[in-house]
């Protein structure tokens, strides 16, 4: 059983590998006094769009980026450049998560998740609306 | 209190379907302990079997009339039902029926048991000796899934309330989400109550046909499972392998076929902009199918050559285990802010992690044979489980429960040794030179990379256990690690073929070998010279060894099975199989964004790892290059709920631009869920062009009354040279001409021609004439119509009023204007231009054949 033995640990130690890299190399949820505080690493940050501040999106300038100032978890404030065009119904979203790096004073993001709203919500408004 | 009488509700079949789930409950119960009756007393009294079928048929019964009932509710939109109106709406199209059938979570519980129903009937018949434990088991997962739908709330004193199911016939005014809300009390409140419609994304035929298959694909996962399980219980810890193998393979075909299906949807209609994108969703489903195909091939392994018993009965429990574990971590919420599927909590997850639970501990429990262990490990898992209750199921617990499931596989594996102690000096060194050494290798490089999804989808489960803040990963994360997996598996599959069990000889192995080898080679070297983006290492290796795989395997059907379908299939799976992995190398691997943004602010300034070439601007009316074409957005227009674009794609031949195709994106405009942008996809034999609108202005999305892309017109009553101003242009009557005089003396066929000459001019100044026609034939007025491009204005000629004793006649018009605000008509974009796609559809197909050719041909061996 000589050989099998061998591989069982090869494929053993792989496992345990694969294990510790998908993990320590994980991005991690993060709010963006966390994020200040290594700014090589990628975080997710959730939190909510600061209605007050502009949305920009011009897409004379470039198609593929988009401005807006998010307020994390914690109540923090970061003018946030999202490598993407601007979402459809973005200003509906209840919840946004960007994936990205903080550089400098902005926080630069490749990816977003919306969280959009219960439908729950919008019923009895239409409800009343149809009578 | 008197109960208010509600107009217009239904009530009965409510009360019927309740009463059918709980009929349902009871049946299965019923058969389960029957068929325990029959197991134990075994050879067994043929009476006890007699009513474990009829239970279970009565249970089945039971579950199809709720079905019908349901079917038949959302078909006469019954909103006093809160599913109904949850899923569906009165103006929703009928064939959508299905989608909303099983769009939420009730319905999705109702389809896996319909299907573990109709597997269960053909098992009662076809088990033989093994149809009593496996029907056990069968009737505890139907118990389960049964207590789904119960929508019973347990409130102990002193505890918090505890949910069992929730209830698909919920009436709206009971539901907690709208109880609150004033107007379902009112009596009449049903009259104007419209439900809230099918979410606009997964109104789609894939919804019909995606979700029966896959959750078939789930059901399927149970038989082996049963089997397994039935072999633990009844101590024959080699028997089951044998009828579970047809089973374990048909699983293979159809939950492959339902995964690549979500590919298909995601790819087709979806916004994913590809074919997979290791979202939880997708991986939680090919999990089960990894294990499953792992656990398959072992099983083949031990029916061979007698090894790896042990390790094919645990993938297949496992490969079941994942499937619940799939559905705990959709179903529960707790997937939440990692996935771009939205499931939502219903209050179950308890429920779900109890079930999830129960089957990773009963397999220990079935296998222990002393009475008084049995008893102390029923003890023990009830302990914990009251301690789980007492202590409101903290972290901890869980933490207990996952050990206590690790122990019970260790003591499994220690009872094994003991039970069933291996021959002695039996045991030889495994040769590398036989096929089962890498069947086993490659069952191993399924199982970690099974672990590996594990881990990244489960990182919502550890944030929850152990306080830590691990994101999901990306799409880059999960490849660099499964590309490597694939190339191993791919790899194995291709050479594999010319080893012989046992042992062969390397000489023979070599020569067999080296012909689809060299191939592959030098196909790959070539393309690496004559391709500039065929240049990514690991995906250079990849396409090797899948191309590999892929001629490895027609190599052996045409030279050593011969055409002889009976032991083609495997091999025609496996070609399938690489094909599948080639194609995904090639199309996403070497997917050309055609879309690239060159003439505007670069980003790459602000940001290295910013990309400018994703979308690009298309004004109206504009022509822009990208790769080898020239697009154009000339237009666009709504039918229904969808607002259609027009891009038309341009190839330059001889220094002239001529129209290759033309693609039509699309957005679904819901303002209540949000709009849903749709790609279109040209399919062409070796490559697919994208297309899909990112962004648009709102106001184009606004709902317009829209005839064809008109307005509604406006109508006018309008002089000869008098002048009218319209929102966008000034529009003067010049002339009405006389083109066919009426013959005065023919009063009964009156025939009158007119033509009116009208002078359209815009703001801006442009001019354009348009000369619309009105005519009266036979005493019938039709009225004709002539279009100004320029300004997006149709005028029809509807009337005309000649003019008495010199007066200017007059003409009615309809104006039609173009429902558009022309200063925000501009779309933004993407192209991607996605090579080979359809050597990975045809592979999938291919692969599905070949899995069930291999069942069909077992079957038929054994026969």
């Amino acid at each position: 059983m000589k050989v099998t033995h061998i591989v069982l640990l090869c494929i053993a130690a792989l496992a345990c590998g694969v294990s510790y890299v998908a993990l320590t190399g994980s991005n991690k949820y993060a709010t963006f006094t966390q994020a200040e505080k290594d700014v090589d690493a990628t975080y997710q940050v959730a939190g909510t769009l600061n209605k007050k501040k502009p949305v920009e999106y011009d897409p004379a300038v470039n198609a593929n980026v988009f401005s807006f100032y998010l307020l994390d978890r914690e109540g923090k404030e970061k003018k946030v450049l999202l490598n993407r065009a601007k979402p459809y119904d973005f200003e509906k979203a209840d919840e946004i998560i960007i994936t990205g790096k903080l550089v400098g004073n902005e926080f630069h993001a490749s990816d977003i998740l919306l969280k959009c709203p219960s439908k729950y919500n919008d019923a009895e408004k239409r409800q009343v609306s149809a009578n | 209190m008197d109960e208010i009488k509600f107009i217009g509700e239904q009530l009965g079949w409510g009360q019927a379907g309740n009463f059918l789930i709980a009929l349902a409950g009871a049946a299965v119960v019923f058969s389960c302990l029957s068929y325990y009756f029959q197991h134990k007393e075994r050879p067994g009294l043929l009476a006890w079997k007699t009513l474990g079928r009829a239970g279970f048929i009565l249970h089945g019964i039971s579950i199809f009339g709720v079905i019908a009932i349901l079917f038949h509710l959302l078909l006469d939109h019954r909103f006093e039902y809160h599913y109904v109106w949850d899923h569906s709406s009165s103006s929703m199209e009928k064939r959508y029926v299905f989608a909303s059938f099983w769009e939420g979570q009730q319905g999705s519980f109702l389809l896996w048991m319909f299907w573990q129903i109709v597997i269960g009937l053909v098992l009662l018949f076809r088990a033989g000796k093994w149809e009593a434990p496996v029907m056990i088991v069968f009737g505890l997962v139907q118990l389960w899934l049964t207590s789904m739908l119960w929508g019973i709330v347990v409130a102990l004193p002193g505890m918090e309330e505890f949910r069992i199911g929730s209830n698909p016939f919920v009436l709206t005014r009971e539901h907690p989400d709208l109880a609150s809300f004033p107007f379902v009390k009112m009596i009449g409140y049903l009259e104007n109550l419209d439900g809230q419609g099918l979410n606009p994304a997964l109104q789609n035929y894939w919804m019909t046909i995606h979700p029966p298959t896959l959750f078939l694909g789930f059901a399927l996962t149970l038989v082996p499972f049963a089997y397994a399980l039935a072999g633990l219980k009844s101590g024959d810890l080699k028997g089951w392998v044998k009828p579970a193998l047809p089973w374990a393979f048909t699983c293979i075909a159809i939950l492959g076929l339902g995964i690549l299906m979500g590919g298909a949807w995601a790819y087709e209609a979806l916004n994913f902009g590809g074919f997979w994108v290791w979202d939880p969703v997708e991986n939680t489903s090919l999990m089960p199918w990894l294990i499953m195909v792992a656990g398959a091939h072992l099983m083949l392994v031990f029916r061979n050559r007698g090894r790896y018993l042990q390790a094919a009965t645990f993938l297949t429990v496992f490969s079941f285990l994942l499937t619940l574990y799939s559905t705990f971590t959709t179903r529960s919420g707790i997937l939440g802010d990692a996935s771009v599927h939205a499931f939502t909590d219903l209050g179950m997850s308890r429920q779900l992690q109890l079930f999830l639970m129960f089957f990773m501990w009963l397999p220990s429990y079935f296998f222990i044979r002393e009475q008084k262990y049995k008893f102390a490990y029923l003890v023990t898992s009830f302990t914990l489980l009251a301690l789980g209750f007492i202590l409101e199921f903290e972290v901890a617990v869980t933490f207990i429960y996952i050990v206590f499931f690790l122990g019970g596989i260790t003591l499994l594996m220690w009872l094994w040794k003991k039970y069933e102690p291996a021959p002695p000096g039996k045991e030889k060194e495994e040769s590398i030179w036989s096929r089962e050494f890498w069947m086993f290798i490659g069952a191993l490089v399924l199982v970690i990379s099974t672990l590996h999804l594990m881990i990244e989808t489960s990182k919502p489960v550890f944030n929850t256990l152990f306080k830590t803040n691990y994101a999901p990963g990306d799409v880059d994360d999960y490849n660099k690690f499964q590309v490597i997996f694939a190339l191993l598996i791919t790899f194995f599959m291709g050479f594999s073929q010319f080893l012989l069990y046992r042992k062969t000889e390397a000489k023979k192995f070599y020569s067999r070998a080296a012909r689809s080898l060299i191939i592959s080679l030098l196909v790959v070297i070539a393309c690496a010279i004559a391709f500039s983006r065929f240049r990514n290492p690991a995906y250079i290796v990849l396409t090797f060894t899948s191309l590999f795989s892929v001629l490895a395997n027609i190599d052996y059907i045409i030279m050593v099975v011969k055409g002889k379908w009976k032991l083609m299939g495997a091999s025609i799976a496996h070609a399938g199989f690489g094909l599948i992995i080639l194609g995904s190398v090639i199309s996403a691997g070497h997917k050309n964004i055609i879309s690239a943004n060159s003439k505007q602010l670069n980003l790459e300034t602000l940001n290295p790892d910013f990309k400018n070439n994703e979308n690009v601007m298309l004004h109206k009316g504009d022509t822009i290059q990208m790769g080898e074409y020239y697009l154009c957005y000339s237009g666009d227009s709504s039918a229904g709920i969808n607002r259609y674009f027009r891009i038309d794609y341009f190839k330059e031949k001889d220094g002239k631009l001529e129209k290759e195709f033309t693609l039509f994106p699309r957005v679904q405009v819901n303002l209540q869920m949000g709009n849903v942008a749709e790609p279109s996809t040209l399919h062409r034999l070796h490559q697919d062009i994208f297309t899909h609108v990112v962004y648009v202005e709102k106001e184009k999305l606004q709902p317009v009354e829209v005839i064809g892309a008109y307005k509604q017109p406006q109508t006018e009553e309008i002089q000869e040279s008098e002048t009218i101003i319209t929102e966008n242009a000034f529009i003067t009557l010049r002339r009405i001409e006389l083109l066919e005089k009426p013959d005065t003396l023919d009063t009964e066929n009156l025939n009158v021609l007119l033509r009116a000459n009208i002078l359209i001019s815009n703001f801006k100044g442009d001019t354009a004439v348009v000369t619309p026609e009105f005519m009266i034939r036979d005493n019938r007025k039709i009225s004709g119509e002539s279009i100004d491009e320029i300004n997006g204005l149709k005028i029809t000629f509807d009337n005309f009023k000649p003019g008495m004793n010199g007066e200017r006649s007059s003409g009615i018009f309809s104006i039609y204007e173009k429902a558009q605000n022309d200063k925000n008509d501009f779309i933004i974009m993407q192209a991607i231009i996605f090579p080979g796609i359809n050597i990975l559809w045809s592979g999938c197909i291919i692969m599905v054949i070949g899995s069930l050719l291999a069942v069909a041909g077992r079957l038929k061996r054994k026969a």
